[in-house]
C-alpha cells in the first residue's frame, strides 16, 4: 500500500450533491477528485471529495461561493 | 383482410414515438457497447463514475426542462405510471381530500382509486358544457374543501389532446395551499412548464412519447423540501447501514439500479431538444395536428373528439367515423393504407364515458415533429375515401 498524506475529505448526503462536486471543480479546475469514501469517515452516499490539506480553505471558499452541499468534512490521512 | 399497401405511416406518438433522434439510438448503442456505463452512483471509480456523470448530465436536464429547483430533485423512473404512483401514494394520507378529472389517465385513475380504497376523499371534476367541454380552473377552485390537499392532473389529455390551463390552476393551490402533481406524460418538452413560476410540486414525465427518449425512461421532478414516501425501498448506494430508505432526494425514490443505458439515451433526446428548441418542436407537431384536423374535420361521418377553438393543443386529433367500432376504423386504416393509429378506451375510461364513447372508442391520430406533411396528407385521404364509403 502506498504511504497516506494528510488530505482534507468532504462527505456528501447524496451522490447527486457529490457529482454535483465532481462537475463544477472539473469545470473550474479545483484541486481533488471524488474517491470511494473510507467507512471510518461516512456511512454517506460512498463518495468523498479528496484533495491536498493545503487546499483546505480554497475548496470551502469555492463551495461556499456555489452553493455546493456537503454533509461534512475533516483532514484525514488518506 | 390483408395490408393494401408497405408504406407504413405512424401516427401512435401519443402512445410512444417510435423515431427519434439520430443521438439517442448512438448514445444507447454507445452505452451498451462502449463498456464504460458501470452501475450508476454505487461506485466511486471509472465505470461507476463515468456512469453517475451521465445521469447527473440528465438530472440537470430534466430540471432545468421543467422550472425545476436543481438536479438532485430529480429522481429517475421506468415511465409516468410508476413516477405517479410515487406521488399520489406517497404524498396522500387517509382522511385526506383530492381533486381530479375525469380527463385523466388510468395512471393518475388508479392509484387515487387505491388510495381512495384506504380513506382517500376523491373528486372527479366533469367536463364543463360551457365551455367547450373543457374543464376550467375556476371547476377546480370549485372544488376544493376545508380538507382538501392535492390537486393531481394531466397537462394534456391523451385521449384528446385538450390542454389544461396549468398556470391558472397553479395559482389556485398557491392560494389555498394545496400540493400541485402535474402529469406532463404528453407535453413535457412541447409545451412550457415551469414548476416556480407556475406553483408545480411535483411534474410527472416519461422519456419515450413527446421527448423522444427510449422506452423505460421517465421520473418525477419535485419541490425541495416536499418529502414523498417511498413507493419502494432497497440499494441506494448511500447510507447503507440505515434500516430504511433514505429521506435525501433522489436517492428517496430510487431504490434499485437505474436504467443507465436508456438515460443516457434520455440525455441524448433532452440535449437534441435544446439544440432544436421547445417552440420549433411545438409549432410542427401542432402544424401537422392542424393540417390532419383541417382536412377531415367536414368529411361526412367524422365525429372529433376534444376541443379546436383554442390555439394551443397536444398534436393529437381523436374521431369516430359514422358508428363503427373505433377499433374496426383503425383496423381498416392499417391493413388498407398503412396509416398506424390507436383505437379503443386508450386507459381514459372516465374520459370516454364523459364523452358518450364507451362503448365505440375513438380512433386517435398523433403526430410526432418526424412526421411529415405527405404523411399527414395520405391520413387525410384515407379518412376521406373510409367516409366516401359510408
Amino acid at each position: 500500500m502506498r504511504m497516506r498524506e494528510p488530505s482534507v475529505l468532504f462527505s456528501f448526503h447524496t451522490t447527486a450533491e457529490a457529482m454535483a462536486m465532481d462537475e463544477s471543480c472539473r469545470r473550474d479546475g479545483l484541486p481533488g477528485r471524488l474517491i470511494p469514501i473510507p467507512s471510518f469517515v461516512s456511512a454517506g452516499c460512498g463518495f468523498g471529495w479528496k484533495a491536498p490539506e493545503k487546499d483546505r480553505e480554497l475548496l470551502t471558499a469555492y463551495m461556499r461561493e456555489k452553493g455546493l452541499s456537503f454533509e461534512k468534512e475533516g483532514i484525514y490521512l488518506l | 383482410m390483408e395490408r393494401h399497401t408497405d408504406r407504413l405511416i405512424y401516427l401512435d406518438n401519443a402512445a410512444t414515438t417510435v423515431r427519434k433522434p439520430e443521438a439517442v439510438g448512438k448514445a444507447v448503442w454507445e452505452a451498451i457497447s462502449g463498456g464504460r456505463m458501470g452501475n450508476p452512483e454505487r461506485g466511486a471509480v471509472g465505470d461507476a463514475l463515468e456512469a453517475s456523470r451521465t445521469v447527473f448530465r440528465a438530472r440537470q436536464a430534466v430540471s432545468r426542462l421543467f422550472g425545476g429547483p436543481g438536479p438532485e430533485q430529480v429522481a429517475f423512473t421506468a415511465n409516468s405510471t410508476e413516477a405517479l404512483n410515487m406521488a399520489i401514494q406517497g404524498l396522500l394520507e387517509p382522511g385526506s381530500h383530492v381533486i381530479t378529472t375525469v380527463m385523466e389517465h388510468n395512471s393518475v385513475l388508479r392509484p387515487l382509486h387505491r388510495m381512495e380504497d384506504e380513506g382517500v376523499r376523491l373528486t372527479v371534476l366533469p367536463l364543463n358544457p360551457g365551455n367547450g367541454r373543457q374543464i376550467q380552473a375556476a371547476d377546480f377552485e370549485q372544488a376544493i374543501r376545508t380538507d382538501t390537499e392535492m390537486i393531481v392532473c394531466t397537462h394534456g389529455a391523451n385521449l384528446t389532446g385538450d390542454l389544461t390551463d396549468i398556470e391558472a390552476v397553479g395559482k389556485i393551490c398557491r392560494r389555498h395551499g394545496l400540493l400541485f402533481v402535474l402529469d406532463a406524460s404528453q407535453t413535457a418538452g412541447v409545451f412550457d412548464i415551469d414548476m416556480e413560476k407556475m406553483g408545480i410540486d411535483a411534474v410527472c414525465f416519461t422519456g419515450h412519447k413527446s421527448l423522444y427518449g427510449p422506452q423505460g425512461t421517465g421520473g418525477l421532478c419535485v419541490r425541495r423540501g416536499l418529502k414523498i414516501r417511498p413507493l419502494l425501498e432497497g440499494g441506494t448506494g448511500i447510507r447503507t447501514y440505515d434500516r430504511r430508505q433514505p429521506e435525501h432526494m433522489p436517492a428517496a425514490l430510487e431504490a434499485g439500479t437505474l436504467n443507465g443505458h436508456g438515460i443516457a439515451g434520455l440525455l441524448a433526446a433532452l440535449e437534441w431538444r435544446q439544440e432544436i428548441g421547445n417552440e420549433a418542436i411545438r409549432e410542427r407537431e401542432m402544424k401537422l395536428a392542424r393540417m390532419f384536423y383541417e382536412g377531415v374535420k367536414g368529411l361526412p361521418g367524422v365525429r372529433l373528439l376534444g376541443n379546436f377553438e383554442g390555439e394551443q393543443r397536444a398534436p393529437i386529433v381523436a374521431l369516430n367515423l359514422y358508428d363503427y367500432d373505433s377499433g374496426q376504423t383503425a383496423e381498416e386504416l392499417y391493413e388498407r393504407f398503412g396509416i398506424q393509429t390507436r383505437s379503443g378506451g386508450h386507459c381514459a375510461p372516465l374520459y370516454h364515458k364523459a364523452l358518450g364513447t364507451e362503448k365505440q372508442g375513438a380512433v386517435r391520430f398523433s403526430f410526432s415533429y418526424f412526421n411529415s406533411e405527405e404523411e399527414t396528407e395520405a391520413a387525410v385521404e384515407s379518412l376521406r375515401i373510409l367516409s366516401g364509403e359510408g
